[in-house]
């Protein structure tokens, strides 16, 4: 597994997945919750988590904590994604892996993309 | 309404039509790659039903402006036909995301007064909210007589709802100023209007959550006893 995107909303992330694989020749996996996301990353660390801060019945929180709590996934890279950018600041997420953060209403794909591909 | 319960519910509103907004948004960018011509229509068909879902949310919402001060006339429904009419209205959405519906009745429910047109916005709101925000597999809808009322309830066997998310949305039904926040993946603008369009006609919204996995959304709406013996003989 290269990307995993964790998204609630399945035919978004379908979309996404389909838009980046294309952009990036990556696989991208899919999880639509905090639980199924780290189900999958026990299985096959990945080198990127894409993450929609509303996930299921909690929002990313959940999988942040989770992914810092473990010396394997501590340094996993995270990016947000989100349709509340204005009201979620980087700075406070940066010690919980967080590299980017994308409003959903304005982000391009290519973007998205274009920081999957740098991130570290 | 008052001031503060407007702009919490516009905040709410506006929250909830954001996402199909984003979704269909992504949707054209997907279209804008994708060479196969089979594929660009499976694009195409997510677009026109999340585009409807977002009109009957914005219609139910100019329903909601016309509720303030209005008098309804309430009439006696045949609950089977209308929840069949809400099934068939929904019924690409639920094919779309592979989902079925499971309708039981009850023979001694199967009249309520109310108004029509709530009515069906209503329980459209309760089986639009399950439909898209539960992974569930199935939606049961059910009808009983409860206690002098009728009961219509929709079921969903999604994931189990956390208790604290489950205790903030029972305080918030019933209180029609409030905006209703469900789960925290949805702002849950169909509970909204259900809510609200349940007050208008005397009726009230709860709902309780299982621990097999899902929630149960009830309306408790006022039960003609005429009618249904009338219905009955």
């Amino acid at each position: 597994m290269s990307i995993l995107l964790v998204d609630g909303d399945k035919w978004f992330a379908e979309s996404l997945a389909a838009t980046l694989e294309k952009s990036l020749n990556e696989s991208v996996q899919i999880a639509d919750s905090a639980e199924a996301a780290i189900k999958k990353i026990d299985a096959e660390l990945p080198r990127v988590v894409l993450a929609d801060f509303r996930l299921g019945t909690k929002n990313a929180m959940t999988l942040l904590n989770e992914l810092q709590s473990f010396t394997d996934t501590r340094q996993l890279p995270v990016i947000l994604l989100t349709v509340d950018g204005q009201r979620l600041n980087l700075a406070d997420f940066e010690n919980h892996g967080v590299k980017y953060i994308f409003d959903k209403q304005t982000a391009q794909p290519a973007e998205i993309a274009e920081a999957v591909k740098n991130v570290r | 309404m008052n001031s503060e319960g407007v702009n919490l519910s516009l905040v709410a509103c506006s929250h909830e039509l954001k996402t199909p907004l984003c979704l269909i948004r992504q949707l054209t960018f997907e279209l804008d790659q994708e060479k196969t011509l089979e594929k660009q229509q499976e694009i195409i068909r997510r677009i026109r039903l999340t585009t409807e879902r977002s009109l009957r949310l914005a219609d139910n919402l100019t329903k909601i402006a016309r509720l303030e001060g209005a008098m309804f006339e309430l009439e006696p429904i045949q609950i089977n036909g209308l929840c069949q009419e809400v099934v068939d209205e929904l019924l690409p959405l639920s094919r779309a995301l592979a989902q079925t519906f499971d309708i039981k009745i009850s023979s001694q429910s199967t009249v309520v007064v109310g108004h029509r047109e709530l009515l069906r916005s209503l329980l459209l709101g309760l089986v639009d909210n399950s439909l898209n925000y539960t992974g569930s597999k199935k939606i049961r809808i059910t009808a009983r007589q409860n206690h002098g009322e009728t009961v219509l309830a929709v079921r969903d066997f999604g994931p189990i709802m956390d208790l604290s998310q489950f205790r903030k949305l029972s305080a918030k039904l019933g209180k029609t100023n409030a905006p209703i926040s469900a789960r925290p993946m949805a702002s849950s603008l169909g509970l909204v209007i259900a809510d609200k369009f349940a007050s208008a006609m005397q009726g009230r919204l709860s709902v309780s959550r299982h621990h097999a996995g899902g929630v149960t959304f009830r309306a408790h709406l006022p039960l003609s006893s005429q009618l249904n013996l009338l219905e009955l003989a």
